[in-house]
């Protein structure tokens, strides 16, 4: 069983005019294999710091994130897509190549699967000078599966998708993150979104937040074992919106 | 054979430039001292090739002489610029300290330094080499320091996400550094030339050959078509230099981040 265990985490930066700005203090969290979690909350709350330092590119001034599988989490098992897609590709390589370079072995036959799981419509060989930002967040989306991850943290990552492409993203990403046992943590914006692909829903308030407890109450499960159509699910939608819609005013 | 007109467009500017020379000269728009003939010019390039003609008369010898010393200083310039940029550009608190200077060190003319130089190599072909190498030098250094802010950190981190081996993320930086490589190289060859050709007015080198003691002989003794044969050689040496590094630079499919 993987586990992704924080523990005490604290997030602090030195504003320029050296002031310290606490992102999060004394936070702990436990996410379980095959969970999708969606982090919410208003601009600037800190969403990124925190899933910057949950894949080790910003390290916690107190604290520790832990990867329980036995063992340690192997290296190169862990996956990212990042907010500004744009800047996350090599403009001397194509897109293809791109997600080639990331991996020793041979994938180019593993690069075409997901590429047709994914039903992407565009030629991976085309150069992401090229591509417009919704092109290159499927790529991005694809890429993050190449490495078939423990743990992927996304940072919107259907933020610049078409509602009908965003859709069939959602809808395979779920069942890959189900299928693989990955631990998947990501920040969306979009109730919609949120509402269609996560397992729960961790809000992020004001500055600085601290342990689950406080937040704990946001964390509702509303996926499981339901359909769209089903009227309990519906239900839940409803209260959920109106939950995250309240904590968001 | 068809031509595609677009393909040949850029000739209009040349064609017209050379009809309103060919206009001034003949009709004496401007005074012959002043300005040579198209024809007396292309005879001074044609006897270039004549061996008959005595050697001082044979202006690719002189132009030989200058584009060795420009492609020597350019050359330090590149090299040790390159590695300079990368370190400054790399180590934030490098730069921090050497900024200014480098700064105040680029608004210096190459030329005051010319003096200095001639006495401290006693006159030798180094004086001019190591007066490019002064002109040169900060602006490369400046150009690959600021050129690493290009560098896209985003495309870096996903390698370190995704544990990529340390060889293959230097290799992708060395490739993202590219771009402002090239432009540094670029601008600093047709500063190398300007700097190798000054120099070259203010004192002839001991060999007696230089397109710019050339020039500046050719423009005292009133011989304008060798003067003119000169400018036009230089413009040309500069341009085919330029479009030569443009090229290598798509070779490598490097994305032009300035131009």
């Amino acid at each position: 069983m993987k586990i992704l265990l924080i523990e005490n985490l604290q997030i602090k930066y030195k504003k320029k005019e050296g002031k310290e700005l606490i992102i999060c203090d004394n936070l702990s969290l436990k996410f379980k294999e095959g969970e999708i979690i969606g982090i919410f909350g208003p601009n600037g709350s800190g969403k990124t710091s925190l899933l910057r330092t949950l894949i080790r590119l910003n390290k916690p001034s107190k604290g520790c994130i832990k990867y329980l599988n036995n063992r340690n989490i192997e290296k190169g098992k862990i996956s990212y897509i990042p907010q500004q897609i744009e800047n996350s590709f090599f403009s001397w390589l194509s897109v293809k190549k791109n997600i080639d370079y990331l991996k020793k072995d041979n994938t180019d036959e593993k690069i075409k699967n997901l590429w047709n799981d994914f039903e992407i419509e565009y030629d991976f060989r085309i150069n992401p000078l090229d591509c417009s930002g919704g092109m290159l967040q499927q790529a991005a989306i694809v890429r993050a599966f190449i490495n078939n991850p423990d743990i992927l943290i996304g940072d919107e990552p259907f933020s610049a998708l078409d509602v009908k492409t965003a859709g069939r993203m959602r809808s395979m990403f779920r069942k890959k993150i189900k299928q693989q046992g990955t631990i998947a943590i990501i920040s969306i914006h979009n109730l919609d979104d949120l509402l269609s692909i996560c397992d729960k829903v961790l809000f992020i308030p004001n500055k600085p937040y601290s342990s689950l407890e406080d937040t704990s109450i946001h964390q509702v499960e509303i996926y499981n074992n339901h359909y769209v159509n089903d009227r309990e699910f519906t239900n839940k939608e409803n209260s959920l919106r109106q939950t995250l819609e309240k904590l968001f005013n | 054979m068809m031509i595609n007109r677009k393909n040949i467009i850029w000739l209009n500017g040349l064609i017209l430039v050379l009809i309103l020379w060919y206009l001034s000269s003949s009709f004496d728009w401007i005074d012959n001292t002043l300005l040579a003939s198209p024809m007396e010019t292309l005879d001074v390039i044609k006897k270039s090739f004549d061996s008959s003609t005595p050697v001082s008369g044979r202006i690719f010898l002189h132009a030989s002489y200058t584009i060795k010393i420009s492609l020597i200083g350019w050359g330090i310039s590149l090299l040790i610029g390159t590695i300079l940029g990368l370190l400054f550009g790399f180590v934030k608190y490098l730069m921090r300290s050497f900024e200014i200077t480098l700064e105040f060190f680029r608004a210096i003319p190459p030329i005051l330094a010319f003096p200095l130089m001639l006495v401290s190599f006693n006159y030798e072909d180094s004086a001019y080499v190591w007066t490019i190498v002064f002109g040169c030098l900060p602006i490369m250094i400046l150009t690959v320091s600021k050129g690493v802010e290009y560098i896209s950190n985003q495309s870096i981190e996903i390698l370190k996400v995704y544990s990529v081996k340390p060889t293959k993320i230097i290799m992708a930086k060395a490739i993202e550094m590219l771009p402002s490589i090239f432009l540094g190289a670029r601008v600093t060859f047709s500063f190398a030339l300007i700097i190798s050709v000054v120099t070259e007015m203010v004192l002839t080198p001991k060999n007696g050959l230089a397109l710019g003691a050339l020039a500046r002989d050719a423009e005292i003794n009133f011989q304008t078509p060798v003067f003119y044969a000169v400018l036009l050689l230089l413009g040309f040496l500069g341009f085919f230099i330029n479009l030569l590094l443009k090229r290598i630079e798509r070779l490598f499919g490097v994305k032009q981040l300035n131009s």
